[in-house]
């Protein structure tokens, strides 16, 4: 008894000392003794597992790696035990854990590592994102490559992994270290807009070619002015606002489409809006002139943004008066003809408003379009029965008071 | 005249065949356009809506998540955990059925290949391998700035594989394993990219525990003095197995407490339905419940064994994890409760050996007396075996052995003593024995009130003799009895009927002289 725990203190002794990789006590029970010293193999090379064997029994061998577990058989030689770990898990990298079963009892229990086979040809898988940033020092696209070997396992830590870039005739190399797989790397925006290239290489073996597009940043305050064919206030022509070209603040003009949006205030304090948006940095929206003189303060404003200066625009009038014409016993009003700044007749669509009052009280407003410089409006005898009424009447920023007018009874 | 009412039979037939083949052809044209236009709904193309019920919920700690990379939210965060479960869950029933199914949507194109291979090795064999994973401790190595790649390393990964060759079972072995994993997130699932088993680092310890009760040697003591359990199984009269439904009423438990205390007794054990607890999503409403009962039994002084886990009986691997849920959310709520004396893992598991394996079901056992003792370290843990012989399975694991015992009163000291002899030194506790007073059709009017009062009145003078501790069943003699308990067999449930010291009047049976010693 005495010498046999010698011998195999011995033994043990031995075994530690002819290997420099540890070796479990473990590794000896039940006859069954591990033969292979490696402990790391490389991926997609042959991987056997040999035991010797005392007594005549093939136990089974359970393996477990990362993707997954199986049952191997032996086979035997003499005494020589021998377990083919099939390709499926010899290729994928990881430790892989197996257990030696005698009859559902575990007779030995050890592990060992697969390595990648940087031997192959690496595979350079990166990702790029977000492909859209904005010009200046704040924003960046994160390139992550993962570089594989030709078996698909990701490649040691410390391997280097080469990074380019390139904008504007400008190409700038980096290099980063593999950590946890992947390696990562910020490409900063610039402060001109534009196209960053982006490509890595890993071994000789070189990624596909990735863009980043820089857009400008946000727009910063700019300046408006207006266009116009006359200053009358007809009512019928349009007056153009125009931006300066709005850029930002690193000098590129804005990307096109962005919104403008034109506030204009007039002499009522009421509030007219238009908008456009940029083409080449510049907006132009389009109002339609006002129908009586007025003074309108327009502002532009890029919502939350950016603003314009002040712009005062004045509208004269087009006309100091016009005719009235009251027949068929006063029911027939007609207005006009409304002669414009050249004594020419107004274009059609002139308004013309006919407030209607009886003994100082509103009864009704009537509204109407000019047509070739008449306005006509009836004042129908069922609909209007009082004995008299008087009247304003509005065309162009001219208003006329119109006296009682007396009308006859209707005898039914 | 016969001749020309044949020929209009005749035309009828032909135009009403017409007709119908007419129809036919439309109704066969719309159906095939109907289906067509079925699962038509393009935005089922970005898998927005995944219907899902919780089916795998091992626990996960995050221990760290910071990286290098984008700040992560807890609703991304929280959809890659779900998704890195579900890649676990959908691939441990791949392995067990050696079936694919579903793995596309958890691993890329070129990770799941190796899934694939590996079934088609596995089958070709006639291997079978069950997995389930007991917990996670993920730690966020990488998130990419636009939140499409991921990096964890999960250490600590407790796996439970059972490997099983012509559907023998070769191997079943627990193992605790690391694991880094790179995820892509393709189309609305975050995808396995790459996993590899890494070198695991040995978890730190750090249980601390404050004790409520202790076990030295074959005694259990209770701050510093010993502890003899004289207890008695309680259901309320009125709900048998349905102590915290509806009808709860506190009190009447709290006057049943009294009674009991008053009986010279000094603990009860009570029961927590699986199913009816709400199986991995816990009911708040009967947690209060169990809050307010454990409360009173604290008040009044009575020590409580709470058995779990009452009527499960599906201990399959893929179902693990939601036990452990279960258990966590009731054991976490009342590990400071000083009324707890033990927690009872399972009523009579040893029941289920033949049906669900011998093997299986100490497998959960054992997995959940970790788990409860990870959760609840101040407490006692025990199972409570439907015999002596039974009770000697993980014995080293329980703090105090707990067998049952309704077999002829001649035997048990003769049992008790095999079983003392197996138990390594550990307190036991007879944890159910009675006798039922039915006398009727069924036992052909053999049983009586005097007979049940002997067998008590024998019991008694034994445990007094050993000073053994006993929890008897029953309080009370139920009115009814769900046919869960003993199924519908009329024989069985009158005789489960008229366990009780207490009649179903409210009237003390001459066994109640008996209830302690």
């Amino acid at each position: 008894m005495k010498k046999g725990s010698y011998i195999l203190f011995l033994l043990i002794g031995m075994l530690t000392l002819s290997s420099f990789l540890s070796i479990n006590l473990k590794n000896e029970t039940d006859g069954f003794k591990l033969i292979t010293t490696t402990k790391k193999f490389v991926a997609g090379n042959k991987i056997e597992l040999q035991f010797s064997t005392t007594s005549d029994v093939e136990p089974l061998l359970i393996i477990k790696s990362s993707y997954g577990s199986t049952i191997l058989k032996a086979v035997k030689k003499q005494k020589l035990l021998t377990y083919t770990i099939p390709k499926v898990f010899s290729k994928k990298i990881g430790v892989v854990n197996w257990t030696l079963i005698n009859n559902t009892k575990i007779a030995l229990k050890n592990n060992f590592e697969i390595i990648p086979n940087i031997s192959t040809k690496t595979v350079v898988e990166s990702y790029l994102g977000p492909i859209s940033i904005q010009a200046g020092n704040r924003d960046f696209s994160m390139l992550v490559v993962v570089p594989t070997d030709a078996l698909d396992n990701p490649l040691p830590v410390n391997t280097s992994v080469k990074i380019h870039e390139q904008f504007l005739n400008n190409v700038v190399y980096s290099e980063e270290k593999i950590e946890n797989f992947i390696v990562w790397h910020n490409i900063m925006a610039k402060e001109k807009s534009g196209e960053i290239f982006v490509s890595s290489s890993c071994n000789t073996s070189n990624s596909k070619e990735f863009s980043t597009v820089i857009y400008p940043s946000n727009a910063t305050d700019f300046k408006i002015n207006f266009e116009r064919n006359h200053s009358y206030a007809d009512g019928n022509q349009q007056t153009t606002f125009e931006t300066s070209i709005i850029k930002d603040e690193f000098g590129n003009i804005i990307s096109d489409g962005t919104l403008v949006e034109f506030n204009i205030k007039n002499l009522e304090n009421s509030y007219l809006k238009t908008r456009a948006s940029t083409i080449g940095g510049i907006a132009k929206a389009k109002i339609l002139h006002p129908d009586y003189p007025t003074t309108w303060n327009v502002k532009a404003f890029i919502s939350g943004l950016a603003q314009s200066n002040n712009l005062t625009v004045n509208y004269k009038s087009v006309i100091s008066d016009f005719d009235i014409e009251f027949t068929e016993g006063n029911r027939k009003i007609v207005v006009g003809p409304l002669k414009s700044y050249m004594n020419q007749i107004i274009p059609d669509g002139a308004v013309v408003k006919l407030h209607i009052y009886s003994e100082n009280e509103f009864i009704e407003l009537k509204s109407d379009t000019s047509f070739k410089g008449f306005v006509t409006f009836y004042l129908d005898s069922e609909f209007y029965k009082k004995p008299t009424y008087n009247f304003t009447i509005e065309a162009l920023g001219v208003s006329k008071k119109i006296e009682q007018k007396n009308y006859a009874k209707i005898v039914e | 005249m016969q001749k020309s009412l044949n020929k209009n039979i005749y035309r009828s037939v032909l135009i009403l065949s017409f007709v119908a083949l007419n129809g036919f052809i439309l109704y066969g044209a719309s159906s095939v356009l109907a289906y067509l236009k079925t699962g038509a709904d393009r935005n089922t193309m970005l898998h927005t809506e995944v219907k899902s019920e919780d089916v795998y919920l091992p626990s996960v700690n995050w221990s760290s998540l910071e990286n290098p990379g984008r700040e992560i939210s807890n609703q991304e965060l929280k959809s890659i955990e779900d998704n890195y479960l579900k890649s676990w869950y959908i691939k441990n029933i791949a392995y067990a059925t050696n079936n694919p199914y579903g793995i596309e949507d958890f691993y890329t194109d070129s990770a799941r290949v190796h899934i694939f291979e590996t079934i088609k090795l596995n089958k070709k064999n006639l291997i079978n391998i069950e997995v389930t994973t007991v917990s996670h401790n993920p730690k966020l190595e990488f998130y990419s700035e636009d939140g499409k790649l991921a990096v964890l390393t999960d250490n600590n990964v407790v796996e439970y594989q059972n490997t099983y060759l012509n559907k023998q079972l070769v191997l079943s072995e627990t193992d605790t394993s690391a694991y880094k994993v790179v995820l892509l997130l393709e189309d609305g699932f975050w995808r396995i990219r790459h996993k590899v088993k890494i070198k695991n680092e040995a978890p730190k310890d750090s249980i601390i525990s404050n004790p409520f009760a202790e076990v030295k040697n074959d005694e259990i003591f209770i701050e510093g003095k010993p502890f003899i359990i004289k207890g008695i199984n309680y259901y309320p009269q009125e709900m048998a197995w349905d102590m915290f439904g509806e009808n709860f009423n506190i009190d009447t438990i709290e006057k049943d407490f009294n009674l009991i205390k008053n009986a010279n007794l000094n603990s009860i054990r009570i029961f927590i339905q699986y199913e009816y607890f709400g199986k991995e999503k816990v009911e708040a409403s009967k947690l209060e419940k169990l809050k307010k009962v454990l409360d009173v039994a604290e008040k009044i002084d009575l020590k409580v064994v709470v058995t779990l886990f009452d009527f499960y009986g599906d201990y399959s691997l893929i179902n693990w994890t939601l036990t452990h849920r279960h258990a966590e959310q009731i054991v976490t709520s009342f590990k400071n409760h000083k009324a707890i004396l033990a927690w009872d893992i399972k009523n009579e598991p040893d029941l289920d050996f033949e049906s669900r394996n011998k093997e299986t079901v100490v497998a959960w056992l054992s997995e959940m007396i970790k788990q409860v003792k990870k959760f609840d370290p101040n407490h006692l843990i025990t199972i409570g075996y439907s015999s002596p012989e039974a009770a000697v399975n993980l014995v080293d694991k329980v703090d105090f052995v707990s067998y049952h015992y309704y077999k002829n009163i001649e035997n048990f000291e003769a049992d008790l003593k095999i079983l003392k002899s197996n138990t390594i030194g550990k307190p036991m506790v007879l944890q159910e024995f009675g006798l039922s007073s039915y006398s009727g059709i069924w036992n052909a009017f053999k049983g009586s009130e005097i007979n049940q009062a002997n067998y008590h009145k024998k019991m008694q003078e034994i445990f007094k003799k050993e000073s053994l501790a006993f929890m008897s069943w029953g309080l009370y003699d139920f009115k009814s009895i769900p046919t869960s308990v003993v199924g519908r067999l009329p024989w069985r449930k009158s005789k489960q009927k008229y366990f009780g010291f207490i009649d179903k009047n409210g009237e003390n049976k001459p066994s109640f002289l008996y209830i302690s010693y």
